[in-house]
């Protein structure tokens, strides 16, 4: 009766165990700069019914004549708000296939919301203020964090087993601006990623039509 | 003031309280005409800005032009003296209406020290900008307008962001080149780079050119108006050699329209370069109310950089060629060439900002000298330093120190080369 009971504790726990591996990446250019809002997703071999997991607010801020965050990673099906937090109008588009919209002016304290249906890249901007741009990515893979200041981002409880591993940044010189590599997954405890990452510079963007 | 000033102004009061009704009118039809008239936003909160600039000036130097001397700037020096005066520099409140669909409109009204009339049109134009829906966009506005030449020229109302006066070759822009202008613009991404082309024609600037000739190069920031005049210098008592009591830079003498055009580059790279050419069409020999025509062409190129976090270099240089009638049997009564350039740099840390800028600046006489020794070459180094208070209102300090020869000034029994300094303290609000 002990082990049985044991045994059905250690079953309960499989799942959990299952997924508790941590995938830590640095990106960083050849020079060693750090590569900051570049977006690392995690696609497990395996697809389970797992829960997207998203830490960042679904918000596309403008703020200061400009887009905060710069860019934005939200899952398929997500409602993006659009705050206007400044104290003009602002009217924000895309023409991007995977998301093609406008939000006519809006004012101060306003807020829009799009849907984003498609996984893809939305490159936004505001028709008002051409020195705006931004970036939405829209992923259906099920893990998804964006690196910071210091080119580092971390995932936690990966499930055990192969996983294709994407890094993507709106101004990557790679094909469709990203990178991949398959991983496998250990059981538990964290592993370390490294991507070098080489960016182009965009055109300026400068106040005028 | 003279009479003949006094009935220009009177008629041209009339002209702009017609036109002012004409224009709301006007606005107010389109947007009710237009088939997405859901969409317009005629007096909402966010339709209306506006900037409030009030300043406490000191200056050496010589006196002003506005005040009938040579001096390069708005501020009258007391030779060897300090001048101090408090002065309400500029007040501009922008309404920018949206007329439905991708149809707006943007009207700037000003009132500035010195100003001919109390509150005038800085500009009034009708403005389309559809959505991109490829990498290509165009757009277009017809209206009252300054051409997109100034690199300077950024904020509410086409005011200054980084410095209280303008550089030598925007001040000029400002002060003489406006029109009513048609303007189409079109750019498309390439590559990675942004090419923009904006042509135009205009008319009702047929003048550009007087005040440069007759007073040369300056340093302020003396705007335009769609009625105002700008008084031009008065050395002279002398019929044959006495200037026109002044010079009104919106003005139709012949009929003839003018045209502009912008080629814009923005590489992958922090930088971006425009060329920028202008002939204004007019009629040299073409008089009418005592304003003769003035034929002005030029080219300019424009450079702005964003080498770091902050830093913003930018950079203009400019080079035309101006005459007016009449024509004499010694040639054009005046015709001169004319060039300048600066360099200014700018840093943004926090709530601070730092410009510097060097100008320099050349009039070729090519009239006959008995006409008036209109030739002149100069300088200036400008220092500035804003802080923003709060988000709408900041505080400037300039310093500016210009130095001019121009050998004109002996007739007024004034030393050829002429040194001013000039202290500025601002409070800007942004409304």
């Amino acid at each position: 009766m002990r082990h049985i009971l044991s045994f059905l504790i250690v079953l309960a726990c499989l799942p959990v165990c299952a997924r508790a591996a941590d995938l830590d990446v640095h990106v960083r250019t050849a020079r060693g700069a750090p590569v900051s809002d570049a977006i690392v997703t995690v696609e497990p071999e395996a697809r389970t019914p797992a829960p997207l997991r998203f830490t960042q607010p679904l918000a596309m801020a403008q703020r200061g004549l400009q887009f905060d965050p710069f860019v934005l990673v939200v899952p398929v099906g997500a409602e993006v708000r659009f705050p206007n937090e400044d104290p003009v109008r602002h009217q924000v588009y895309s023409f991007s296939p995977t998301k093609t919209f406008e939000l006519k002016l809006y004012g101060k304290d306003q807020t829009r919301t799009v849907r984003f249906d498609k996984a893809g890249v939305v490159s936004l901007g505001c028709n008002i203020h051409d020195q705006m741009v931004a970036f939405i990515k829209v992923t259906d893979a099920p893990f998804a964090v964006k690196t910071d200041a210091s080119g580092h981002a971390v995932l936690h409880g990966l499930p055990v087993g192969r996983a294709t591993i994407r890094v993507w940044h709106p101004y990557m010189k790679s094909p469709n601006g990203e990178q991949k590599l398959d991983l496998a997954i250990p059981r538990t405890g964290s592993i370390a990623q490294s991507f070098t990452a080489e960016l182009r510079t965009p055109a300026m963007r400068m106040p005028g039509y | 003031m003279p009479s003949s000033s006094r009935v220009r102004s009177g008629r041209d009061l009339v002209r702009l309280k017609g036109v002012g009704a004409s224009a709301v009118g006007l606005l107010l039809a389109i947007a009710a005409a237009n088939p997405a008239a859901a969409e317009t936003d005629l007096f909402g909160r966010d339709t209306l800005s506006g900037v409030l600039d009030a300043r406490l000036s000191a200056a050496d130097g010589e006196t002003s032009f506005l005040d009938g001397g040579l001096g390069k700037t708005q501020y009258s020096g007391g030779g060897a003296n300090v001048a101090v005066r408090p002065t309400l520099d500029l007040a501009a409140l922008v309404w920018r209406p949206q007329l439905g669909g991708d149809l707006g409109a943007s009207v700037t009204a000003q009132g500035q020290s010195g100003q001919t009339h109390g509150i005038d049109l800085a500009e009034a134009y009708l403005q389309y900008r559809p959505v991109p829906h490829s990498a290509t966009r165009f757009g277009w506005r017809v209206g009252l307008m300054w051409p997109p030449a100034s690199l300077e020229h950024d904020g509410v109302g086409w005011t200054t962001t980084r410095t209280l006066t303008p550089s030598a070759i925007n001040t000029w822009i400002s002060e003489e080149v406006k029109g009513v202008a048609a303007e189409a613009f079109v750019s498309r991404d390439i590559g990675g780079h942004r090419l923009s082309v904006t042509a135009a024609a205009f008319g009702e600037n047929d003048t550009a050119g007087a005040l440069l000739t007759y007073r040369g190069w300056a340093l302020d920031d003396v705007r335009a108006t769609a009625f105002g005049t700008s008084p031009l210098p008065q050395l002279r008592s002398d019929s044959y050699l006495r200037l026109p009591d002044d010079t009104q830079p919106v003005v139709n003498l012949d009929g003839r329209p003018g045209g502009y055009a912008k080629l814009e580059w923005r590489p992958p790279a922090p930088m971006a370069l425009q060329a920028f050419v202008y002939d204004n069409g007019a009629d040299p020999g073409a008089v009418k109310d005592g304003y003769w025509g003035w034929r002005t062409t030029f080219a300019d190129l424009g450079l702005t950089a964003r080498p770091g976090a902050g830093v913003e270099v930018l950079a203009q240089a400019l080079a035309g060629h101006t005459y007016s009638g009449p024509y004499t049997s010694r040639g054009w009564r005046n015709d001169v060439d004319f060039n300048s350039a600066y360099l200014l740099a700018t840093e943004v840390q926090g709530r601070h900002r730092f410009t510097v800028r060097g100008d320099a600046f050349e009039v070729k006489n090519n009239a006959a000298p008995v006409f008036g020794e209109h030739g002149e070459h100069g300088w200036s180094a400008t220092g500035d330093y804003a802080y923003a208070l709060t988000p709408n209102l900041s505080l400037w300090v300039e310093t500016m120190h210009v130095w001019s020869g121009r050998s004109e000034r002996s007739s007024a029994d004034l030393l050829p080369g002429q040194p001013q300094n000039v202290l500025q303290i601002a409070v800007r609000a942004a409304l």
